[in-house]
């Protein structure tokens, strides 16, 4: 019996094709369902003899070898300034800056890219914001395939420009984000191409779940009491509460109460909206307006699944501005030292309201996913003058422009010490 | 006349064809000559109430049927697509 099949998330009718991703039956999403053989300390004890990747948790994910690719493992920061300032005695951020092509799409591309090469494809593609595109171009090259991404027009140039350079072929959309995606789901009912968010999305999604069990695994094997994901189409947010389902029915972890909380930007915050009004299903955006492109999704496919588990799980979607989204990048980079894009800065401003708010438990453990590397969106975050003094190359110029301070000890003026 | 485009999933419940052309003239007419003409998939695209069902989308030379009503009219040409509507997503 295979170790893994394809389920209808909608009828629970198991996909006969394995490269199927709407069910046959009654077109609703396909779902990867396990039969779990391995489990409690012995999945333990095959987990930490693997690999430092997210292949350490291939007895959990749907491939039938596993690739020499080396993703994910990324760190997990305890954060206790961010904490500090915002009331919160264990906060924690999960670093996905720093992945193969610098966001968290790396994970869910390596399951999906390594599914495609099962399945006989030798071409991977996609529908993206832009961080998407990247990782495949990225992946593809590291695999031996070819790569063809679709992106809108007014994607940011630094994140165009490594998709040409990794050697993909890179297709410019004039319109939204939705557009792009309605436009690929045609075409990939024509081309025989491993669409990895389209026709192997059921796998690709899969990948998400490894945020969660790194970071069950770093806290030494327990669920934190909050998550805080940032939402794009929702899979994330979805796929990482199938990740705590597993865990715990696995023996991995034990069960206890996790809340789901959401991030997204103003001009585009469809879900956030509907939780905010109490409505059981979101309104779509049509013309999103944010700087966080990569949340730039205006009908986001798992919204409404979204809207069900933050509220199950006692959670919340909460939304915030281009201004707050500009400051807590600042304020991520000032206190904890990672440089997010506004994608990261979305989930960090959203963490600072609900913490705001009371939303948060203050004694608890409190993780935040930062998705995204600051450097993709250099245009964001300008130079902050103030931080900059230009001087001619003496001594004397710079003593006049840095006068030394007083003498301190631990902050305090040596005079007032004595 | 409308060209209907049908995903791979549905193409067996119009005899196996990608593109079919639909005489219609607005939304409303097009669910009934759908209903005429490919009975098994207007029963897979549509619910007894005649909206689309929830797992569907139809687009309307890319505008999302969803929004629009029944007398929304369909011009020569126009192109009518069915998508699974999960397809897609960063």
């Amino acid at each position: 019996m295979p170790r893994f099949a394809l389920r209808c998330r909608a009828c629970h009718t198991v996909s006969a094709a394995p490269d199927a991703y709407a069910c046959a039956e009654c077109l609703g999403p396909l779902e990867v369902s396990y039969d779990h053989t391995l489990t409690g300390e012995a999945l333990r004890d095959a987990i930490r003899s693997g690999p430092t990747s997210l292949w350490r948790y291939a007895p959990l994910l749907p491939v039938a070898t596993v690739p020499d690719d080396p993703v994910g493992w990324t760190p997990l920061v305890r954060a206790d300034r961010l904490g500090r300032e915002l009331g919160l005695d264990e906060l924690w951020l999960k670093n996905d800056t720093v992945t193969p092509s610098f966001s968290f799409k790396d994970r869910v591309v390596a399951v999906a890219a390594q599914r495609a090469k099962e399945l006989g494809y030798d071409t991977i593609a996609c529908a993206s914001t832009g961080n998407l595109a990247g990782a495949v171009a990225a992946a593809a090259a590291r695999l031996g395939l070819r790569a063809v991404v679709f992106v809108p027009a007014t994607t940011e140039p630094a994140k165009l420009a490594a998709v040409t350079t990794y050697g993909a072929r890179l297709v410019l959309v004039d319109g939204t984000y939705d557009e792009v995606n309605r436009l690929v789901g045609q075409i990939a009912e024509e081309r025989r191409w491993a669409f990895v968010n389209f026709t192997l999305r059921p796998y690709y999604v899969e990948g998400s779940k490894t945020l969660l069990f790194e970071t069950a695994e770093q806290l030494g094997w327990r669920l934190p009491d909050a998550l805080v994901i940032p939402i794009a189409s929702g899979a994330m947010f979805v796929n990482n509460a199938k990740a705590a389902g597993e865990l715990v029915a696995t023996g991995l972890v034990a069960d206890r109460p996790l809340a789901f909380f959401g991030a997204q930007p103003a001009g585009c915050a469809p879900v956030a909206d509907a939780f905010a009004s109490g409505a059981p299903r979101y309104v779509p955006v049509k013309r999103p307006q944010t700087i966080a492109h990569a949340l730039a999704i205006g009908s986001p496919a798992d919204g409404n699944l979204v809207l069900e588990i933050a509220r199950r799980s006692g959670g919340a979607v909460e939304a915030a501005s281009d201004d707050e989204i500009r400051a807590s990048i600042a304020l991520v980079a000032r206190t904890a030292g990672i440089f997010v894009e506004p994608a990261g800065g979305t989930t960090v401003a959203a963490l600072v309201r609900l913490a705001e708010r009371g939303l948060l438990p203050r004694g608890g453990t409190v993780v935040a996913y930062l998705t995204g590397n600051g450097f993709k969106t250099p245009d964001v975050v300008p130079l902050d003058t103030d931080a900059v003094v230009r001087i001619p190359a003496r001594l004397d110029a710079f003593e006049d422009a840095l006068p030394e301070p007083p003498p301190t000890v631990a902050g305090r003026e040596l005079a007032e010490v004595r | 006349m409308a060209r209907l485009r049908i995903p791979t999933v549905l193409r067996p419940l119009a005899g196996g064809a990608a593109v079919v052309d639909v005489p219609a003239g607005s939304l409303g007419s097009l669910r009934e000559a759908i209903r005429g003409g490919y009975p098994a998939l207007a029963e897979r695209v549509y619910g007894s109430d005649g909206r689309v069902r929830e797992f569907v989308s139809v687009f309307v030379d890319g505008e999302d049927a969803r929004d629009l009503g029944d007398d929304r009219p369909i011009g020569e040409g126009s192109e009518v697509v069915l998508l699974p509507a999960i397809s897609g997503g960063a």
